[in-house]
């Protein structure tokens, strides 16, 4: 893959069913949909940020959009190709509630060493809300990026040691209905 | 990409001074911006719909002019039509407009946009989730699903991500990015082969092209079979009314979608284009009725046939059109109520648009009528469509109903001898008058009132019995022939009497003077259905060779005196009109057996006017078959094309000889038996003798050659409380006159980019508090060749001020008439307040009429597109010249404004107060716009990219020579200085003169 052609292969589509939850109808019309939008079959970092600039005129969404693009990145090779890119919409969409929470992890957790420090917390949370702005009426123990860091240790880091496991993240996360809710976006939309 | 400079735009939009003008402008600034669309959407929300109504043009045309990257503006148009059904209405007609403009290149990206906007717009107004592919669109909740969009998936799965971060910032964002998702996929990428199936449609659905731009209401068998009125462009598909199901279905699921060959000839592709052009109109929203229902009475009733909801059809649906009546009231209040109200909102569309419609229809073919009898022909139309009054129909702009207060107006009668033909050079517009009860009915209330518009108290009944039984017909659906023995006994005698003895009743001295040229008025609208005539006259289905043999064959005076004799089936009459004294009775008779005949004569007229038109159309579609060498659907084979011609010639001329011949039998025999039995009053036979004398006044008014004039110069209050006198409905407190010009073969959206900016610039003087005076004309666009103009009240043209003047000798032999005369005549002397207070009303509309038509150009300012009202005011009208496009061959009207020397009279010279006090509100009045420039640009910036309208096809920037007409780069000292120069320039201009001499010489306008 990587290489723009209008149709998946019988190969490609097998591998592809395997680690998602699309069937071979669907992995098609939505191929097709990518390679329109990225006709070269992949997506670097300054085309990302460009479209994240067209949903966030207000802010600079700069900073956030490449960390997202690090999460779907998963190979790391600089590139966002199809299959990384179905793969997500497959966990956001159809995966379960811990799908998805493992998934959004790896965003926190920007060294991958399995927890997320308070620092690693601050640099995404910052990255937000630059990339907002001002449009969001915030309550007062939440209006700036060190407040809601804060808050969030205080609320889900059960043992103090400054860093989140994927445990205390998850927990957190299941407490808070807006969370879930933030995290249903897609459920049976795609 | 302008990221540093938003955040300064983004506290712009949450400033003080943030309003829907500023929201507007930003749409239109920044097209591609998806987040600023979609935010400023947003925000548009919060402003009233009217706000949103009166940009309406521009948003419209700036959506389907720059397909963008952000559905926001095509989402926040389609939910404001979803809330309003006025807005629904003017945004389908426009979008209807835009297609036929866009037909020629139906492979571009507006024309898709357009075509699929369009469709969603029907889904709307027809129904609200008819479509076959449901299941597919929708998750289980409802909830559309989102398409395959790749990047603005990746933008929410972002949003997702961000949850835990700040779970508050993700909601709007996210519904962003579902919005976003859900944009149809296959428009964004120029992809012709794959969702272009138009073309390869129209193959799959072959369909005769000859069909007609208006389609012709002609009784055709599958017509009420038609599940749906509401077929999307795209009729390949069976799925009916499936809108969004179709707009959105992609390329991927009919995977054999024929292009059209690349090596294809050029005329093959151009006929394809033509017959999608027809495909749209003929399958656009809604016929016209066809006369069959308008005999039926039930054109604009809710029948369910016309409401093709799969849905419903299980339980519902009759195998045959069925109208709904009171027996059926029941079972449709059996079913939940959503369901119901749902089909009352489906058929008050539905009805809405037929009778508009049908009035342009009436004026479309009126001009294959000949000269003469077009009145007749126009009148015996309305008497027609009388009959299916009233309707739960409102006239969207005149209607008052507003979201809030949902309580449309309803239309329950046009008076057909107020009706009026405007000839112009080769079309017929045609002026009425429309009788509307304002209710406090909304969409849901329907039902409810239904018995209570159609069921009159005793009172009533006595009072305005012609009326009553009109209604009843209307609702049993089924036609009846009421009273016709009662008739028939009394007819034999009444007949041989007004044969026999040709006396002139009194009422000949009328007809005598006023037998000019142009009909009297003919018909009557005493409500009846006559079940005869279709079988003798015979409409042809469309497609079908017409009857070699003369149509109207029957001995028009025989039929023409014993209507009733023919139609024969019948049922008893009322007892009440037995009870009356014998004399009395024998008027009723009278009276009523002229109507029959007039009825009679309505309707063969209005056969005849159809069927001039199915023969036009039927040649015009000959000769293009012909030039196709590609003979298509049910129309003749080409070899016996040329015979055909010469027959069809013959067979014209037939009717048309026997048109006129109709109208000298109707002539005659008004002269014979009186007035009143070409007349017929106002449908109440209550009415009595007033409305006999109240007829003869119309009728000297529409006097000789220029009808219009003299009824235009009737007062609008008189003709109001006339009209309501005879008007079975005019006791009714919430009733009300409208009076409307209907046009046909006129593109009106120009008219209406003018009235709009004249009514900004009314606001900008309102604001400036600058005591001008101006009105505007609203203006209702049904296609991109018709609508319906407003008339303004108590105003006559200069012209015809002068006409008349010369006509009754006014003024000495040889001794030119001018305004000045007219404002002393009218208003007495100039010392005298009278006339003081006409010149001041005169003086304040000169002004501001003056900065429109200097800042707009508006061109062709003869006397004929200038009115004046009793008070004085001055009004101009016509706006097809302005902007960047002049009168063709003359471009002589050089002069800022039109200031001549009577005007100057009128004021008392150009060393008087008067005037001095016009120059001086002239300047404010400039001031006052110059200050506003950007307010008068925008709108016409945004109309003016890829516009097909005549006043954007010259020179380049329309809107930049807007803003330089007004002198953006001087001081305000100089600004002034500049206007002086305009007034003095304008003044006693040599070219204004030359082009009202250039008028005379050429149109006889003076």
């Amino acid at each position: 893959m990587g290489k723009s052609q209008s149709k998946l292969s019988t190969e490609e589509l097998k591998d592809l069913q395997r680690c998602t939850r699309f069937d071979k109808k669907e992995l098609q019309q939505w191929y097709k949909g990518f390679i329109k939008d990225c006709p070269s079959g992949e997506l670097d970092k300054p085309e990302f940020q460009k479209i994240y600039k067209q949903f966030f005129p207000f802010g600079d969404p700069s900073t956030f959009a490449d960390y997202v693009f690090n999460v779907f990145d998963s190979n790391k090779n600089g590139k966002i190709e199809f299959k990384e890119f179905i793969v997500a919409l497959s966990v956001t969409s159809r995966g379960d509630l811990e799908d998805k929470l493992q998934w959004a992890f790896q965003l926190y957790d920007i060294d991958n060493d399995q927890s997320i420090t308070y620092d690693e917390m601050l640099s995404i949370v910052d990255a937000i809300y630059k990339m907002v702005g001002t449009m969001v009426k915030l309550p007062p123990d939440e209006d700036t990026p060190e407040k809601r860091v804060s808050k969030i240790f205080s609320l889900m880091d059960k043992d103090k040691d400054g860093r989140l496991t994927f445990d205390e993240f998850k927990e957190g996360s299941m407490k808070d209905p807006t969370i879930v809710q933030a995290l249903s976006l897609y459920d049976g939309l795609v | 990409m302008m990221n540093s400079g938003n955040s300064m735009l983004l506290r712009l939009f949450k400033s003080e001074f943030f309003n829907a003008w500023i929201a507007v402008s930003y749409l239109f600034k920044y097209p591609d911006a998806v987040g600023i669309q979609h935010y400023l959407c947003n925000e548009l929300k919060k402003f009233p719909l009217d706000e949103i109504e009166f940009f309406l043009p521009q948003l419209v045309h700036l959506l389907i002019s720059r397909p963008s990257e952000s559905v926001a503006l095509e989402n926040f148009i389609m939910d404001r039509c979803q809330i309003s059904s006025h807005m629904a209405i003017l945004t389908l007609w426009y979008l209807q407009a835009y297609t036929s403009d866009l037909a020629a290149t139906p492979n571009s990206l507006s024309f898709k946009l357009c075509k699929r906007v369009f469709n969603k717009c029907q889904a709307i107004v027809f129904t609200t989730e008819a479509s076959g592919e449901y299941e597919d669109l929708y998750g289980k909740n409802g909830v559309p699903k989102v398409k395959e969009n790749t990047l603005s998936a990746m933008v929410g799965m972002g949003v997702m991500l961000a949850a835990f971060g700040q779970p508050l910032m993700t909601k709007s964002p996210g519904q962003l990015a579902l919005a976003q998702g859900r944009r149809p996929r296959a428009f964004s990428v120029s992809d012709t082969l794959e969702e272009g199936g138009l073309a390869s449609q129209v193959q799959q659905q072959p369909q005769p092209p000859q069909q007609p731009q208006s389609t012709l209401p002609i009784p055709s068998p599958e017509q009420p079979a038609q599940p749906s009125q509401a077929l999307p462009l795209e009729s390949g598909r069976s799925t009916p009314a499936g809108g969004i199901a179709k707009a959105d279905g992609e390329g991927t699921d009919s995977p054999k979608v024929v292009a059209p060959e690349p090596g294809s000839p050029q005329a093959t592709v151009t006929s394809l284009n033509m017959s999608v052009v027809h495909n749209i109109q003929r399958n656009h929203v809604v016929t016209s009725p066809s006369l069959e229902d308008l005999r039926g009475g039930q054109a604009f009733k809710l029948r369910r046939d016309r409401l093709g909801s799969p849905r419903y059809s299980h339980d519902t649906a009759p195998s045959s059109p069925v109208s709904l009546k009171f027996s059926d009231r029941d079972s449709l209040d059996g079913r939940s109520s959503a369901a119901s109200l749902e089909l009352a909102r489906r058929s008050y569309f539905h009805s809405e648009m037929q009778f508009l419609l049908a009035l342009v229809d009436i004026a479309t073919r009126l001009v294959i009528v000949p000269k003469p009898a077009r009145l007749s022909a126009l009148r015996a139309e309305l008497t027609l469509l009388n009959h299916n009054l009233p309707a739960e129909i409102c006239v969207p702009l005149w209607c008052k109903a507003t979201v809030e207060h949902p309580s449309h107006h309803r239309v329950v009668r046009i008076p057909p001898q107020d009706a009026v033909v405007l000839n112009s050079a080769d079309r017929v517009p045609y002026l009425l008058q429309v009788e509307v009860l304002e209710t406090d009915m909304s969409v849901e209330d329907i039902r409810a009132q239904r018995r209570d518009l159609h069921e009159p108290t005793e009172e009533e009944e006595v009072a305005h019995e012609g009326h009553v039984r009109e209604v009843q017909m209307s609702e049993d659906g089924t036609i009846q022939i009421e009273e016709s023995i009662t008739v028939k006994d009394t007819t034999s005698d009444v007949v041989t009497d007004g044969t026999g003895t040709p006396t002139p009743t009194g009422a000949d001295d009328s007809v005598a003077t006023t037998s000019g040229d142009e009909s009297k008025v003919t018909v009557d609208t005493t409500p009846r259905k006559v079940a005869n005539s279709l079988a003798e006259l015979a409409i042809s289905p469309p497609g079908s060779p017409l009857p070699s043999s003369p149509v109207l064959s029957v001995d028009p005076s025989v039929r023409m005196r014993s209507p009733v004799l023919s139609s024969s089936s019948s049922s008893f009459g009322r007892p009440a009109t037995q009870s009356r004294s014998n004399e009395a009775y024998l008027q009723t008779v009278l009276r009523r057996r002229a109507s029959n005949s007039a009825d009679d004569f309505a309707e063969k007229m209005r056969t005849a006017a159809v069927m001039l038109a199915q023969l036009s159309q039927q040649q015009a579609s000959q000769q293009a078959a012909g030039a196709n060498g590609n003979a298509r659907g049910s129309a003749q084979s080409r070899s016996s094309i040329k015979a055909k011609a010469t027959s069809v010639e013959d067979i014209r001329a037939k009717i048309i000889r026997e048109m006129m011949a109709l109208e000298e039998q109707r002539m005659q025999r008004m002269k014979l038996e009186g007035v009143s039995s070409g007349v017929g009053g106002g449908g109440g036979e209550g009415a009595g003798s007033e409305m006999l004398e109240d007829e003869r006044k119309v009728m000297a008014n529409v006097a000789t050659d220029d009808p219009s004039a003299a009824v235009f110069a009737e007062d609008w209050d008189s003709k109001m409380n006339r009209i309501r006198a005879t008007s079975p409905y005019g006791h009714l407190p919430s009733w009300q006159l409208l009076s409307v010009i209907v046009k046909q073969g006129a593109d009106l959206r120009q008219e209406q980019l003018a009235c709009q900016l004249i009514r900004e610039m009314g606001w900008i003087w309102e604001r400036a508090k600058v005591d001008v005076w101006i009105t505007y004309m609203r203006i209702l666009v049904t296609s991109d060749n018709s609508g319906l103009i407003e008339t303004v009240r108590n105003t006559i043209s200069i012209h015809s001020i002068k006409k008349d003047a010369y006509a009754r000798r006014l003024n000495e032999v040889g001794v030119v008439f001018t305004l000045y005369d007219y404002f002393r005549q009218k208003f007495g002397d100039p010392a005298s307040e009278r006339y003081i207070k006409a010149q001041d009303n005169f003086m304040r509309s000169l002004a501001a009429y003056s900065v429109i038509t200097y800042v707009l150009q508006i061109r062709d300012r003869h006397n004929g597109n200038i009115l004046l009202d009793t008070e004085g005011r001055i009004i101009h009208i016509d706006f097809g010249f302005m902007l960047s496009n002049s009168p063709g061959s003359v471009g002589f009207e050089l002069a800022p404004f039109k200031l001549p020397q009577e005007y100057l009279d009128v004021l008392g010279g150009v060393n008087s107060e008067k005037f001095a006090e016009f120059k001086a509100l002239l300047k404010k009045a400039f001031m006052a716009v110059r200050k506003h420039t950007e307010n008068i640009v925008l709108l016409i910036d945004m109309m003016s990219k890829d516009s097909k309208l005549p006043c954007f096809q010259y020179g380049d920037n329309a809107a930049q020579a807007v803003r330089d007409r007004l002198a953006p780069n001087l001081t305000e000292v100089q600004a002034e200085e500049f206007v002086e120069k305009l007034i003095m320039s304008s003044c006693c201009n040599v070219f204004t003169r030359l082009y009202d001499t250039f008028q005379y010489y050429s149109n006889g306008i003076l």
